[in-house]
This record gives structure tokens, sequence and C-alpha cells, in this order.
């Protein structure tokens, strides 16, 4: 459990410094990189990377979300069929989530070694 | 078995992250959807603070010294710089900064390159504007300008600024519309500034009737064209009052028998779309006498397409030479409408036709010369090469130049068709010591009359209705800019381009143009209706508004102890002389069949209306379907040549004095029925139509929007609750109307006022994107603030921008 936490607040961390100057699919690779060097079993990792993109990618479209009183995400949200701008966040949480997850998960089953 | 599952998620994972990665994935609209969503990238980077508005310190050595930009409560931008070329950089910067998306795809569909970002579904589009010449327009005007030191230095340093925030941008920063469209900024470059002012004229002056008025006059034959289309409406209160005399020796024209080079055969469409007729504005300023305060008043509201983010950019510049507020276009320098301390100025556009076809005689089957004379002439072969979005080879379109243009239209099904296309915004300017530019400039630093009259010589295209008054109670008007010499009715029908006599005859000298100072009436007004009485020694024909400027000189002449409020009242105002002249005729008409329908309740309301096109009212609805369906019941002719040509309708105010005078005129026999209709029947049946639409407020009748130039309805203002209407002075269209109203007081400070519907951010995800619509609906205005320093209290500034040249 520790480790997945560790793991979380690494992609988190990692993700902070690196996803503003990289491509966005650069957060499936730190995921991955992360499970690796974390050595973290394929479960912990989908786990890990769930939250770290979660928090990660829902947590700061939250924060400007709020900066920005919603004006923006309304727009974009009616623009996706509707939806208003809490759920954008989630959305976005959730894409981030689902990337770090695969990322990790695919990172876990890397190490041919152990974990099996 | 671990290696099989750790394949299998390495395939998963990068398979899923390839197909977010890309731009319109699986033939979906929707963009790179990973990049798009990454709050650290995508467009949540474009969610602005709307909470806090921190000062920021910006280095460029380019500047010649520190200079600011402080922006006030509505985020309109106060420049103060210390040299014409520092101001020039720093609105250049806070342009592209605040509307650098509508920079770019302005230029991109003037220009013909839509497709390179848009794909195929712009192709038409973008081949058409090439063969229109857009961009030979704009690199002829652009000659000239460069080759004026003053006009180069402002052009190159409002560029350097634009691209300085360009350079500075990440992907991440890119405005949303780049992010959804999947593209970049290109850096913006002095052919960007001419293409710019390419698409004014193209929107302004492009207007050509020449085609259809032929199909016409071919279709109804030249005694009846000449009853529908006359070209003087009597009714007409000219631009330049009628009293004005002129002191001028007109220049002696050789005829060329024009009348006999004109097409007599060949009815054809047209290559493109006539520009909106919707395009008009008004601007009027009245001399202190009629004022309240004793001082000179000067009103501008220029009607263009509504759109977000909108056309005008509110900003105050401010240099040793120039201390003036107003609108500018984001994309080029300088102040288009505006005020100083001591003068204010304003446009309206000027109808004449600049735009005429001439038909091509081509040499040979390859369309490689013409003849002109008996001569034959080698044409210039432009290949167009338009880069095409998902296209690996582009679209290489051969465009062939005569001496007249180039041949828009040289459809290989209609050989006989192919016309040149002659057009005033294609020449390069005349030489001049300044140019379009320069005049701005001057207008900004205008001390009074003399400033005004210098400053308009720079000016050629799209010819503009200067407006002016000056604190020291001067007031003027000038129909402005660089007009064909023509003979009389020269330009109205299609040339034969075969003769070199078909051309026109030169220009009309600036000392002849029509213009008047300080007239005895104590007012000057333009509202794009003819220019002069006909008694004005040149020819001149084009499209000419013929209700808001009567309407306008007869409330000015009325009024007295004129206000600023009173002037804002009379922009505000949505009565109209078209129902004036036309509704009692149709009443008359009804009246006379003793129809029940004459006692119809919304009859009755008809009856008691006061011609004002309210939001709530139904009279206004009625009235506009009982008038179109008369209109069309009349005119059936056209509908059936419509299927396959162009044809020219008559105007309205010669409908409506054709029902009053000669209500038996055959053109209101209905060609489907046996019986011969009067105008009486006509007016019955279309009142009948009329009815059977529901009772609407006027409001959702007309249905005004305001859309977002990628028709995008999230980042548009949709169904506004707006009255208004095209020929009253509160001109609003479904998509069309007051796209700035200005009205300045040139006391001994100036007291001013403007909305736009719109605001400062070209940002829909900025608090300052669309804030000035729901006032502009609701006609309110601002205090526009002309600050003497970046100091002045009369604001407070939300945030400042400081330029220096160093760390």
């Amino acid at each position: 459990m520790q480790k997945t936490l560790s793991a979380t607040i690494a992609i988190l961390v990692g993700g902070a410094v690196g996803q503003a100057l990289l491509a966005w699919w650069s957060l499936p690779v730190l995921a991955a990189l992360i499970a690796l060097i974390f050595r973290l079993r394929p479960r912990p990792a989908l786990l890990g990377g769930f939250l770290g993109g979660l928090l990660l990618w829902g947590g700061y479209a939250a924060v400007l979300n709020a900066q920005n009183d919603g004006i923006l995400s309304a727009r974009i949200g009616e623009l996706f069929g509707g939806i208003g701008g809490p759920l954008l966040v989630l959305i976005t949480g959730l894409f981030g989530a689902i990337f770090a997850a695969l990322g990790a998960w695919t990172g876990s089953l890397a190490r041919g070694d152990s974990g099996s | 078995m671990r290696q099989i599952r750790f394949f299998f998620a390495l395939l998963l994972t990068t398979g899923l992250t390839i197909l977010a990665s890309l731009h319109q994935p699986l033939g979906s609209p929707l963009p790179a959807i990973g990049q798009f969503l990454s709050p650290f990238t995508g467009f949540w980077q474009n969610a602005e603070r709307a909470d806090k508005f921190p000062d920021e310190n910006l280095v460029f050595p380019q500047l010649s010294a520190q200079s600011e930009a402080l922006f006030d409560e509505r985020g309109v931008p106060h420049i103060f710089a210390q040299s014409n070329d520092d101001a020039a950089f720093i609105q250049g910067y806070i342009h592209a900064r605040d509307r650098l998306w509508q920079m770019d795809i302005s230029v991109r569909a003037t220009i013909g390159r839509l497709s390179e970002v848009m794909g195929e579904r712009t192709l038409e589009r973008d081949r058409l504007q090439r063969r229109k010449g857009l961009l030979w327009g704009a690199e002829n005007a652009l000659k000239k300008w460069m080759s004026s030191p003053e006009e180069a230095a402002i052009i190159n340093a409002y560029c350097e600024g634009a691209n300085a925030y360009i350079n500075s941008l990440s992907p991440a920063d890119y405005p949303i519309e780049f992010k959804l469209l999947g593209y970049a900024p290109e850096p913006w470059t002095p052919l960007h500034i001419a293409a710019f002012y390419k698409s004014m004229s193209e929107a302004l002056c492009s207007r050509h009737e020449d085609i259809p008025a032929t199909n016409a006059r071919l279709l109804l034959g030249d005694s009846l064209f000449q009853v529908l289309y006359p070209e003087h409406n009597p009714k007409q209160s000219p631009i330049i009052p009628d009293v004005v005399q002129w002191d001028f020796n007109p220049l002696p024209l050789a005829s060329s028998a024009t009348g006999d080079s004109m097409l007599s055969s060949g009815a054809t469409r047209t290559p493109f779309e006539l520009p909106s007729p919707f395009i008009g504005s008004n601007n009027w300023a009245v001399s202190a006498e009629k004022t309240a305060n004793g001082a000179p008043i000067l009103c501008n509201d220029p009607h263009l397409q509504l759109r977000l983010p909108a056309v005008w950019y509110e900003v105050q510049m401010q240099t040793p030479e120039y201390n003036a507020y107003g609108v500018s276009f984001p994309g080029v320098p300088g102040i288009i409408i505006g005020f100083n301390k001591n003068m204010a100025w304003g446009v309206t556009n000027v109808g004449h036709d600049v735009l005429d076809w001439y038909r091509i005689d081509w040499a040979n089957p390859e369309k490689t010369a013409y003849r002109i004379d008996g001569e034959e002439k080698p044409v210039r072969e432009v290949v167009e090469v338009i880069q095409v979005k998902g296209r690996d080879e582009p679209l290489r379109d051969t465009v062939r130049y005569t001496v007249w243009g180039p041949v828009t239209y040289d459809d290989p099904e209609h050989p006989n068709h192919d016309m040149a296309m002659r057009w005033l915004a294609h020449d390069e300017p005349a030489e001049k010591p300044f140019y379009a530019l320069g005049v701005f400039t001057r207008l900004m630093g205008g001390q009074g009359l003399s400033d005004y009259q210098m400053a308009l010589r720079g000016w050629e295209s799209p010819a503009q209705n200067f407006v002016f008054a000056s604190k020291a109670n001067d007031i003027a008007i000038t129909v402005n800019g660089k007009l064909p010499l023509k003979e009389d009715q020269q330009g109205r029908f299609v040339q034969d381009g075969s003769r070199s006599a078909s051309g026109w005859k030169g220009f009309i000298p600036h000392e002849h143009l029509p213009r008047v100072v300080n007239p005895e009436r104590g007012f000057v007004s333009s509202a794009n209706q003819r220019s002069t009485a006909p008694d004005y020694p040149y020819y001149y024909s084009g499209g000419f508004d013929d209700y808001r400027g009567r309407y306008i000189n007869r409330r000015l002449a009325e009024m007295e102890n004129i206000t600023v409020e009173d002037m804002k009242a009379l922009q505000l105002d949505s009565r109209s002389l078209k129902p004036e002249d036309a509704l009692p005729v149709l009443l008359q008409l009804l009246d006379s069949t003793a129809s029940e329908l004459g006692a119809h309740e919304r009859v009755k309301t008809l009856r008691n209306w006061d011609y004002n096109f309210t939001k709530d009212g139904e009279a206004p609805s009625l009235f506009e379907d009982w008038f179109e369906a008369a209109y069309a019941q009349a005119f059936d002719e056209f509908t059936v040549w419509e299927d396959s040509l162009e044809v020219l309708k008559p105007e309205d105010w010669r409908f409506i004095e054709l029902l009053a005078t000669q209500p038996g005129h055959a053109i209101f026999d209905h060609q489907s029925t046996p019986e011969v209709e009067t105008a009486e029947e006509v007016v019955l049946m279309a009142l009948k139509k009329a009815l059977e639409q529901p009772p609407v407020s006027w409001a959702e009748h007309k249905s005004t929007d305001i859309g977002h130039m990628a028709m995008i309805p999230a980042f548009s203002r949709l169904d506004l609750d707006v009255g208004g209407y095209g020929d009253a002075p509160n001109a609003i269209k479904p998509d069309h109307g007051p796209s700035w109203r200005m009205v300045v007081e040139l006391g001994e400070q100036p007291n001013a006022w403007g909305v736009f519907p719109g605001g400062p951010s070209g940002n829909p995800g900025s608090a300052f994107y669309d804030p000035m619509v729901t006032p502009w609906v609701e006609g309110q205005y601002n205090r526009l603030h002309l600050l003497d320093s970046p100091d002045d209290p009369a604001v407070k500034p939300l945030y400042r921008l400081t330029f220096k040249t160093a760390e």
C-alpha cells in the first residue's frame, strides 16, 4: 500500500514538473517508469497510476477551473454535448487516470522476474 | 505468460495513446483529444484567471524607450509610449495577445489559405479568393506603403510587436481555436496587414451588380428595365446637401459610346456571391449651435458583421505626437474611428461601384492571349498553389491576368462567359507622401479641420464618408477615396473587354470629391445613401441606402439643444421610414379591395403602429412578412429566372413607388394565373400569406446572432432579445449591425461614450470575451476615458504591462 501511495505521489510530482514541458503522452511513459522503479506489481500499479493520473489531471483542471470561475469549462462542456464544467473536470481527471494506469500497468509487467 | 501480458499491455497503452494523439481521429471532428484535454497543454490552459490580474514586466530591446500599457476595469488598454513606432509595437503585441487567432483566420480567409488548416472543405472558397486576386491587391498596396519610410516604420514596428508575442508562445499558450483546429500560429508580416486591408475592401467595396443587371435588362427589355431600375430616388436626401455648389471645373470626358459596347447577349451567373447588402453605417456631427452644451458632437456606428471575437478592438494610444482613443482592427496598427482632445472622426462606407466586369475575347482556344482593339495580347498566367491539409499534393490553379484584371471566371463549360474583374482595390496606390496608415496617424494627432483635410489625401480604398468635428466647432464630411471616372451608365452592365475604350476614364481628382464644411443646417451626416444630388458633374452608380439617411437627416434638422443622451437615442432609434412609406400604401390598397381582412385584429395593430421595430412588437413582424410576400408576388417572374441566373431585383423604394403610383402596372400581374392581377390583389394575397404565420415578437422573427468566426455555437451569442431594423438608424439585422457605437462631445474635455458587442479578449475562456454584448443589446454605453498619463485618476487600472528596453 505504501508503495502504491509513493508511486501515486511520484506521478503527481513528476507530472507536475514534466507535463508542462513534454507532450501529454509523457504521462503514461512516466507512470510506466515509476512502476518499474518502484517495482510495483500489476494491481498496485494500476491503482497507483489511476490515482496519480486522476489527481494530477483532475486536480490541476479543478484548480484552473476555479480560478477561471468556470467560464471556459461551461463553453467547452457545451461543445462536447452539453456537459457541465464540473463533469468536464471529472472527465479530464479520468482521462489522465486511465492513461497513467495503463502506463503503470505496462511498466509493472515489463519486469520479467517477479510479481506473478 | 507474463511476456504475453506485457506485450498486450504495451500494445493497448501505445495504441490508445496514439489514437488520442491524432487530430480528427477516425474521421471524427475531434481535436487530438489527449493534448486537448491535458490541463498542462490543452484547453484548460486557456482558462484565464478571472480572479487576479498581476502586473507584468516585459523586456524588448526593439523599443526606443520604456513604455507602459494599463488596462482599465473593462480590460481596455491605454498605451503610453515615447514614439509612434513604440506605440505600434505595443499595439501589435497586445492585439496578438488578445486576438491572435482572429487575426490569423481573417487573413487566411481573405487570401485563400484556409485549406492549409481546414482541409478540403474550404478548397473551393480558397480557389475563388485566389481568382479574385486579393493577394495581388495586397501586394500592390504594400509595394507603395513600404516605399514610404513613415508607413514602413509603423508597419514593421507593429509586426515586430505582434511577433514578439507570437514567439513567446509555447503550444500550451496558443489560442483555443488553434488547439481545436490543430495548427500553429505563423509570424505576422507586413503582407498580413495589407491583406487585412483588402479584406475590408472586399467587405465594403466589392459589391457589383453588372451581371445581374445585364441579365435583368436582357430578360425584361430596356424600356421595362428603365421603369423598374431608376438610378435616383426622388425622395433621397444625399450626404452632401443639394444646396452645396460645386466649385470646380469638371474634367472633360471623351465619349466612347460605352452604351454600344455593353453586352447585348450572354446572360450568365456571377462567379461569386455578392457581398452582403446589409453592410452600412451611420455617422454624423452636429455643430455647437445645435447642442445644449455649446460643444459639437460627433457620432458613428459602423454596421459590420456581428461576430465573436468582435471586429473592433478598443484602445487609447498616447505618444508625444498624439493622444487618441477609439477602435482599431486587430491585425493592423492605428485607431480607425476615434477622437482626441481637439477633434473626432468616423467613417461610413461609400457605395460607389468600383468593381466592373469585362468580357474577354480570347485569341486562341488555349486562352493564352486575348484581343483588344484588334490586337492580340498575351495573358499573364499565375499559378496559384493551394496547400490542402490531408492532401499530399497541393492544388494548382492557373489564373489568367489581363489588362483589366484577373479572369476570375473561366468555367470551361461556358466558354463565352469568361470575364475579367476590374477592381479598384487591386490597384497600386498613386504616389503620395503617405498612405492608409499615415491617414490614421494624422487623424489621431489632428488639431483641427486642416489636419483632417490633409490626412484624407492619403486614403484610397475602400472609399469612406469621413465625418469630422472639432473642439473649434468645425464640422465636415468628405466622400473620400479613389473613385473611377466613368461616363454615363458605365459599369452598370457587363462591358466589352475587347475595346480599350470600355475602360475607366481615369479617377475623380481629390479636389473634386463631394464634401461639405460647416453647412448652414448645422450638421453633416451619412448613412450610405447617394453622395450627392444628381447635379454632381461626375457619373456614379452603386448600392445606396434609401431610408436611414433620410430619417437621420430629418431628425437632425428637427433637433435643437442636442445632448449626448439625444445622440445615443438617435443611434438606438429603431423607427424606419420604410414602413412609413410603404404601410399607408399597402393599407390603402388593402382597403380598396374591401376585404374583411382589413378589420383583422393583427391588421389593426399595424394601423396603430409607430414604425418602431421594438423587440417585443408583433406589428414589425407582420409588416415585414407582408411586405416581403407582396414583393415576391409582384416580382414572381424573377423566381423562375433565379433558378438559372442571377437577376437584379428592383429596389424596395421603387416597388413602393410603383404600388402607390401605378397599381395597374403589368409587373403586378401574377404569371401563374389566367386572370390579370393588379397591385390590390397582390397586396391582398400577400397579406393572407403573411397572416398564415403565427404572431411572433420582432426579436424572435429577426433572430439576431453574434456567431463565433469558426461557427462554434458554444463560443457564440445566439438569439439575442433585441430590436432594430436594417432600414432604421439602429440597424440590427440577423447577423449584421452596429459593430461600434460612439458618441463624442468635444467640450473642454471630450465627453465620450461607446460600446461594441464583444469584449477586448478573443479568448472564450476569458471574462473579457463578451462582457459588452448584454449592455449593447440593452442600449447602454461605456464612458470612454482619454487619459492624460498612466497615473490619471480617471480610471482604476486592473493591471499594468511595463515594456522595458533592458532588464
